[in-house]
């Protein structure tokens, strides 16, 4: 990460600042503005009660406050396969609309490179995101995935009819910076580690969203986990 | 349009206007914001004290529209309310340490309402019977049963001040803004107009935001909150 930097960016009701890091102009840090909708994970965040995220746990798995320094969530699966844990946000305070641009983005770490299945974004309100190791969202979503494979995959979808694209890095076990950007206008432009992998044009939601994020352990059932070191949406209107 | 500027040795992020604060940064800041996924179902967060007169539950959740951090559904019998407050009051009006409090705010009828935003002490009946009925201090904008008008006004000590907005209250989301100056001047704003200023009886004593909405007839009546913050230096 580099030093941050501003810019001013049109919103319906007047012009916002804009914070991003230097090493990409759609890695927004922060937005200030009368009406920006801006959404990041707390440290100290309540996981115990519905009251902040609803949390649907498959098995023995837990998410908890990260016990290492910069960790906001750590969660564990049981070692069981298909056991996991799917997180929304309460509420769906987001939505992909013309002019209102907004960013997604999370810093996530996996103890194994192709042993889980996750997903990471924005996604209408379902409490099985992924099931039987496929993405199963009901209504819309948009994000990254990876499906017991180091294969990343940037995707976007409208009630079944979605679009893909296989980043050209791969998983591993070091932490990785997953993001995208939708630039108000129809696009919507993924990038990992805040390098550009994809942009996609098609499919992409219009529906209320709410900040998501799924891990499952594989076939083999090994425990899994995945620290979050941020994740933070922002929204310029 | 965001500027910025030094207000002693604070950073204060201002739109449109220079009372519009909507971020300041600064090592003794007091900022609070609504936030998205605020928790309004313990006591934890907010204090909410619900009244429902006959059927049906009153309920304060998160919006499920985008951009709403609240949603106040109040069941459908006349005075059924929703009165919510931050738990502890960490804000009080003193001179050297300026103060915003703004709210952009839906409701859903503008007329057969009772609407209280702003800042109070701490007091579960912020309005009562269509009155106001804060019990000692704050600053804040109401409006009562059969009527649109917003009264701008402020309690000292049980002793109140008020003056009518000249704008009307209607169902589209409104601008509801107080801003103290920290020499001895609050201002209110409602809709970015200017109603009045106050240079005596506001308030010294503790006070947190506040919000209360009950219906003026029994018909089921919303409440949208898009965001709601106080900043003080």
């Amino acid at each position: 990460m580099g030093a941050p930097k501003s810019r001013m960016i049109a919103g319906a009701t007047g012009d916002n600042l804009v914070f991003y890091d230097e090493a990409s102009e759609a890695s927004w840090i922060d937005a200030i503005g009368r009406d920006v909708r801006k959404w990041e994970m707390r440290y100290g965040s309540d996981f115990t009660t519905a009251c902040e995220y609803t949390a649907t746990v498959i098995g023995a798995d837990t998410i908890a406050q990260g016990i290492v320094a910069g960790r906001r969530a750590l969660i564990t699966t049981a070692a069981a396969a298909n056991s996991g844990l799917n997180l929304q946000v309460v509420g769906t305070p987001f939505q992909l609309a013309a002019n209102k641009p907004l960013y997604f983005g999370a810093k996530l770490d996996f103890n194994t490179a192709d042993g889980n299945d996750f997903f990471v974004g924005l996604a209408s309100t379902d409490t099985a995101i992924i099931a039987a190791h496929a993405i199963d969202i009901a209504a819309s979503a948009a994000g990254w995935y990876a499906l017991s494979s180091t294969a990343l995959v940037a995707y976007n979808e409208i009630h079944a009819n979605s679009v893909t694209t296989t980043a050209s890095e791969v998983l591993d076990t070091s932490a990785h910076v997953f993001e995208f950007l939708y630039n108000g206008s129809g696009t919507l432009s993924f990038y990992l580690d805040r390098v550009l992998m994809a942009t996609h044009t098609t499919y992409v939601p219009t529906v209320v969203l709410t900040p998501s994020i799924v891990l499952q352990s594989s076939a083999t059932g090994a425990a899994e986990t995945c620290a979050i070191d941020w994740m933070r949406c922002i929204q310029i209107v | 349009m965001i500027k910025s500027r030094w207000v002693g040795s604070t950073l204060v992020y201002y739109d449109d206007y220079d009372y519009r604060f909507v971020k300041a940064v600064g090592p003794d800041v007091r900022e609070w914001e609504m936030r998205f996924g605020s928790d309004f179902t313990t006591a934890c967060e907010y204090t909410v004290t619900y009244v429902d007169i006959g059927a049906g539950t009153t309920v304060i959740a998160q919006g499920t529209t985008a951009g709403q951090r609240a949603l106040i559904t109040n069941a459908a019998n006349e005075n059924d309310s929703t009165n919510l407050q931050v738990v502890g009051t960490p804000f009080q009006l003193a001179v050297g340490h300026p103060l915003y409090f703004g709210a952009k705010i839906a409701i859903s009828d503008a007329t057969q309402s009772d609407l209280f935003v702003g800042l109070g002490n701490t007091d579960t009946t912020l309005m009562a019977a269509h009155a106001l009925n804060l019990s000692s201090d704050g600053i804040y904008f109401y409006k009562v049963d059969g009527g649109t008008v917003a009264v701008a006004g402020a309690l000292k000590a049980a002793a109140a001040s008020s003056v009518n907005s000249a704008t009307a209250v209607t169902t589209s989301s409104m601008l509801y803004e107080i801003y103290y100056d920290g020499v001895g001047t609050v201002t209110y704003y409602h809709d970015g107009v200017e109603v009045t200023s106050m240079s005596a009886g506001f308030p010294t004593a503790v006070l947190t935001p506040s919000l209360f909405y009950a219906n003026g007839a029994a018909a089921a009546k919303t409440a949208t909150v898009e965001w709601m913050r106080c900043i003080q230096l």
